[in-house]
């Protein structure tokens, strides 16, 4: 997307132009999902990363004519989401399980191998420090991953389907206020539907 | 080793894929205990910048794709999801699939020496000077009618929408209006831009640094706002705007602008370049309106008269220099050819 068509853009979704968002969305959100899920490694909390993003580029929507470069107002606004997102999976569990669940280690053995020793007495250091209750709330965690294959089995459907209930199950009300509030509902399908 | 050095490499393995059963649980436990802040925003920082400045893009996506989510776990969520997708799904198709997502707009330019007209899909009409842009869409989506100046000048003849005003963008500068007529000239290589009205009441709002740095004053006729494009300060002056209005029969009208300004809107008008052989000359200010039929000649004669001044042409420049003669008392008092 050219600079000036860009700005004309922002223009427009600065005056409410639903349509014209819907094209910086199509622009911008595979980006920013690649960029968010290299942090936080599942695609459901990626994906609501994502429209969170969105969602506040749309509330904002006011500011847009001041800002001088979309590409970094977006990538700052997600990369602060997924920070706070990934700070808040460590004491919420049911993200934490969503995260270690989606995590699939790359083999790599020749490297691990070859992993200074002083690294890996590092971690198994801070390992023995570890408090019981909080290894064991780890497994837990690693537990509950496998506890929604086996909902998603019982049920029938798609363990992905569970993953993204789990996680929007959090955000349907805040959708709903949102939209309260002046979020054109196509904006909202817009972006659950691109998803 | 220090411990940072071993941190950094934990969240490097952690975002590399690399980390272990131990390591994650390691980098989950640090990270509850604040030790990887740092170390994450700073690759977070990197990777922000990699996407930005490398212009990584996804040369396959196909915007608009639609795809279902499976939403259940209890009866009554998928009870509440199915209505929300079934009045989705027809909001979508109403609204989304019957219509183009993308924004049409386009974009009218004008050369050396032309004029076009537009007519707006509400009404309004512009009339656009030569060398200009205006850029606007087809329809007027939003809860205002908006449209932008890019280059040059405009007279805007617009229809009365008192539920959707209509703003012209003119760089960070913004004319908003209920239904009236006004000109706008923002040529780039003039630092001021001037906004005039004919009719009706404009408010015109000039947007610097921060939003909370906002200038605003309101035009009625024959009142024009002089914008600096540098600072955005405006300043409000009586004028004719008949005058103003010069230049949609082909003339040209100068209110006591200053010879750079001048020199620079003869030089797109007659493809002449115009140079100064004394520093003062830019600053030299000129009043003067000239028809049509009044060629590049004319024009520099009424200017040097004014001024004092003597013209050479050569090789399609111009070069404008003081005259040294002792007449110049004389001159100046039979001058102003307006």
């Amino acid at each position: 997307m050219d600079d000036l068509n860009e700005k004309f853009l922002l223009t427009q979704i600065s005056i409410g132009d639903d349509a014209a968002f819907s094209e910086i969305y199509a622009a911008y959100q595979p980006l920013l999902y690649r960029f968010v899920n290299r942090f936080l490694k599942s695609t459901a909390i990626s994906e609501e990363i994502c429209q969170d993003v969105f969602i506040k580029l749309w509330e904002k929507r006011q500011n847009l004519l001041y800002i001088e470069s979309l590409k970094s107002y977006l990538f700052t606004l997600a990369k602060n989401q997924a920070f706070n997102l990934l700070k808040r999976s460590s004491l919420d569990n049911n993200i934490k399980a969503e995260i270690l669940y989606s995590y699939i280690p790359e083999e790599n053995t020749i490297e691990d191998k070859l992993h200074a020793d002083e690294y890996m007495q590092y971690i198994e250091k801070v390992l023995n420090t570890l408090p019981l209750q909080s290894r064991e709330v780890f497994r837990l965690c690693r537990q509950l991953g496998k506890t929604y294959d086996e909902a998603a089995n019982d049920l029938g459907i798609s363990r992905n389907g569970i993953k993204k209930h789990m996680v929007r199950s959090m955000k349907v009300l805040k959708y709903n206020v949102q939209r309260d509030f002046g979020i054109p509902l196509s904006i909202i399908l817009a972006i659950i539907f691109n998803s | 080793m220090e411990e940072n050095i071993l941190l950094d490499q934990l969240v490097e393995r952690y975002i590399d894929n690399q980390a272990s059963e131990k390591e994650l649980e390691v980098f989950f436990f640090l990270l509850e205990q604040g030790k990887l802040d740092d170390i994450l925003m700073k690759y977070m920082d990197k990777s922000q910048q990699t996407y930005i400045t490398n212009n990584i893009s996804l040369a396959s996506q196909k915007p608009g794709k639609v795809k279902f989510i499976y939403n259940t776990r209890a009866v009554a969520a998928a009870a509440v999801v199915l209505v929300f997708l079934l009045a989705g799904i027809f909001l979508y198709n109403t609204r989304v699939l019957n219509q183009d997502t993308a924004v049409k707009y386009a974009q009218i330019s004008t050369h050396n020496g032309e004029l076009k007209s537009i007519e707006l899909s509400d009404g309004s009409i512009v009339f656009l000077n030569s060398n200009s842009t205006l850029k606007y869409t087809d329809n007027f989506n939003g809860d205002k009618r908006m449209v932008e100046l890019l280059e040059g000048e405009a007279y805007f003849d617009i229809k009365h929408d008192a539920a959707k005003p209509f703003v012209v963008k003119t760089g960070k500068i913004l004319t908003n209006v209920l239904g009236t007529s006004f000109n706008i000239r923002s040529f780039k290589y003039i630092n001021e831009v001037k906004i005039t009205v004919t009719k009706g009441k404009v408010g015109v709002q000039s947007n610097y640094t921060e939003p909370a740095h906002i200038r605003q004053v309101i035009l009625i006729p024959d009142e024009q706002a002089d914008i600096n494009r540098n600072t955005g300060s405006i300043i409000k002056n009586k004028v004719k705007s008949a005058d103003i209005l010069n230049w949609r029969e082909g003339g040209l009208y100068f209110d006591n602008e200053n010879f750079r300004d001048v020199s620079a809107i003869l030089e797109t008008k007659f493809g002449y370049a115009i140079k100064f052989a004394n520093d003062d000359i830019p600053n030299y200010r000129f009043t003067a309106g000239f028809k049509s039929t009044e060629n590049l000649i004319d024009i520099l004669n009424a200017l040097c008269l004014a001024n004092n001044l003597k013209y050479k042409i050569a090789n399609k420049t111009v070069l404008l220099k003081i005259a040294k003669n002792k007449l110049k008392p004389m001159i100046k008092k039979q001058t102003n050819p307006i």
